[in-house]
């Protein structure tokens, strides 16, 4: 009693902050519920007294409170029950329970922790501790319900953003496919690890016969790489339309992405031209991993490797632009990726790499059935691993090109 | 720690990077050389990529930025000690028309 005297004295409102927590005290000794509804009502709580476990859970439905004293011992419903009906109810809102009891084995000590109790104190108690106790819960609670709100302000933010992304990705969409969609020579697997897919793959025919194909890498992902998609395509559309070659478009796509992109951004890519009646295709690469130019056999033949700059890093109009002509007479194939599918990694962290793919021409797959063993190969390879990076691969088949690059009748 | 500096004489900055050569590093990369305290307005800045084990893009237009800091086509940036498979990505990319690439000598 002294104990519980000198408390009612020292304590501490301070403790519990500005909002002083409502205590639902449970028990069915009515004189320990008078002590207690006394010292917590003079350290400034809001109390309500319940005395037995029904009772409480009722009150709780009721009143609300932010912390539950429990007594263990109570008729009609015991403190464990009452406990789990009430945290039941309570979700994902923290709601403290302290459990107040006399007996000390430790089966129902770890019954009150088990049943949803946040923490015990043995009667007869030490007001001080109980106090501290009630003062530490109220800094969880408050804590957690903090968490709770920036959660939820998160989740509402992400929703919103999630929208727009969709919106603006239905656009992107539209623009980046609006090109020549029917083409027989070539078959393109992309797989973008975000909404947006910071590859873009374009085609689309030139007016006097012929294709002009890009695929472009875009550093990072997501919307940055997105918006910058969108002048690349409306150049690379315009200009094809004109007739104009992969060398000027290269050029103009160079010197807009320049203009717009701030530093540190930029444009891997590699541009494909074909003619009408020819078997042979032009291709500019800049950045992007070697292009691999297979023979009917399934054996590499020929490697392209970057020697132009990335689009978008420095506007040189005296820079030379480095175009190969490449033969693909005979049924040969064109193999073009962004680095994402080099750089796939498995759930050990290790990369697809060169090495690997290279291996995959060893002669044993005709270069027609290639394009599906790459894509297979790299699935495998992956396993269930998440995706690392926005990943394309085309493949062009040499011996439809030419029919391809007919004029439209 | 993935990215040390190292000032010599107050005039040339030496950042070398360890690991990972990714985004996850971008803000440590741009503070390693805008905070390097030098008593120059140009001074000379090395990359010590001896023990770099990746790069990606992302780490390229890391390497843009800093040129662009250093003063552009004016810049003096050595890229030094890059293993082979560094020294491919930043090949792929002409990267060698921009820096200074040095290869590591074993």
């Amino acid at each position: 009693m002294t104990e519980c005297a000198e408390a009612l004295v020292s304590f501490d409102t301070s403790l519990a902050g500005s909002h002083l927590s409502k205590i639902l005290i449970a028990d069915d000794d009515k004189v320990n519920c008078m002590i207690l509804k006394a010292l917590l009502s003079k350290g400034g709580h809001e109390v309500v007294v319940a005395y037995d476990g029904a009772q409480a859970v009722r009150l709780f439905y009721d009143e609300r409170p932010d912390m539950v004293l429990m007594d263990v011992m109570m008729p009609v419903m015991d403190g464990y029950q009452a406990a789990r009906e009430i945290k039941a109810f309570c979700k994902d809102e923290f709601v403290p329970i302290i459990f107040l009891t006399a007996m000390r084995d430790e089966d129902a000590l770890t019954r009150c922790i088990e049943s949803g109790g946040d923490d015990f104190l043995n009667k007869p108690y030490n007001g001080v501790v109980l106090q501290a106790k009630i003062g530490a819960m109220e800094r969880i609670r408050k804590l957690y319900s903090t968490m709770r709100d920036q959660k939820a302000k998160v989740e509402l933010y992400q929703s919103e953003v999630q929208r727009e992304m969709e919106l603006a990705s239905r656009i992107f969409e539209k623009i980046t496919s609006s090109g020549a969609t029917d083409l027989s020579c070539i078959k393109s697997y992309s797989t973008p690890m975000s909404l947006f897919n910071g590859d873009i793959l374009i085609m689309a025919r030139k007016p006097c016969g012929g294709i002009n194909l890009m695929l472009g890498d875009f550093t990072g992902h997501g919307l940055p790489a997105a918006l910058c998609a969108m002048p690349t395509a409306d150049i690379f559309y315009a200009m094809t339309a004109k007739g104009c070659s992969i060398c000027e478009i290269s050029k103009e796509i160079n010197r807009k992405l320049n203009n717009v992109l701030p530093t540190g951004l930029f444009c891997a890519a590699c541009l494909v031209e074909t003619f009408p009646g020819r078997q042979s295709i032009n291709v500019w690469n800049g950045g992007l991993p070697e292009i691999l130019v297979v023979n009917r056999e399934g054996t590499l033949a020929k490697r392209i490797l970057s020697s132009n700059m990335p689009l978008g890093i420095i506007d040189d109009e005296s820079a030379v632009c480095r175009v190969e002509s490449i033969d693909l007479a005979d049924n040969a194939h064109v193999f073009i990726y962004s680095d994402g599918l080099i750089e796939a990694q498995n759930s050990r962290d290790e990369m697809y790499k060169q090495s690997r793919l290279d291996r995959l021409f060893d002669g044993s797959t005709r270069a027609e059935a290639l394009y599906e063993k790459i894509v297979e190969d790299v699935r495998l390879f992956r396993g269930k691993a998440a995706q690392n990076d926005d990943m394309t691969l085309v493949g062009i088949d040499g011996n439809l090109v030419s029919s391809d690059s007919l004029l439209e009748h | 720690m993935t990215v040390m500096t190292h000032i010599a004489d107050g005039k040339v900055v030496e950042i070398a990077i360890s690991g990972r050569f990714d985004f996850s590093v971008h803000r440590e990369f741009r503070e390693a050389y805008e905070n390097a305290v030098i008593d120059t307005p140009n001074p000379k800045y090395v990359l010590n990529l001896g023990s770099t084990e990746y790069m990606d893009s992302s780490a390229l237009g890391m390497l843009l930025l800093l040129r662009e800091y250093a003063g552009g086509d004016k810049c003096d940036i050595k890229i030094t000690r890059c293993g082979p498979e560094i020294k491919e990505i930043l090949d792929i990319s002409n990267f060698n028309k921009l820096f200074d690439i040095e290869m590591s000598s074993h």
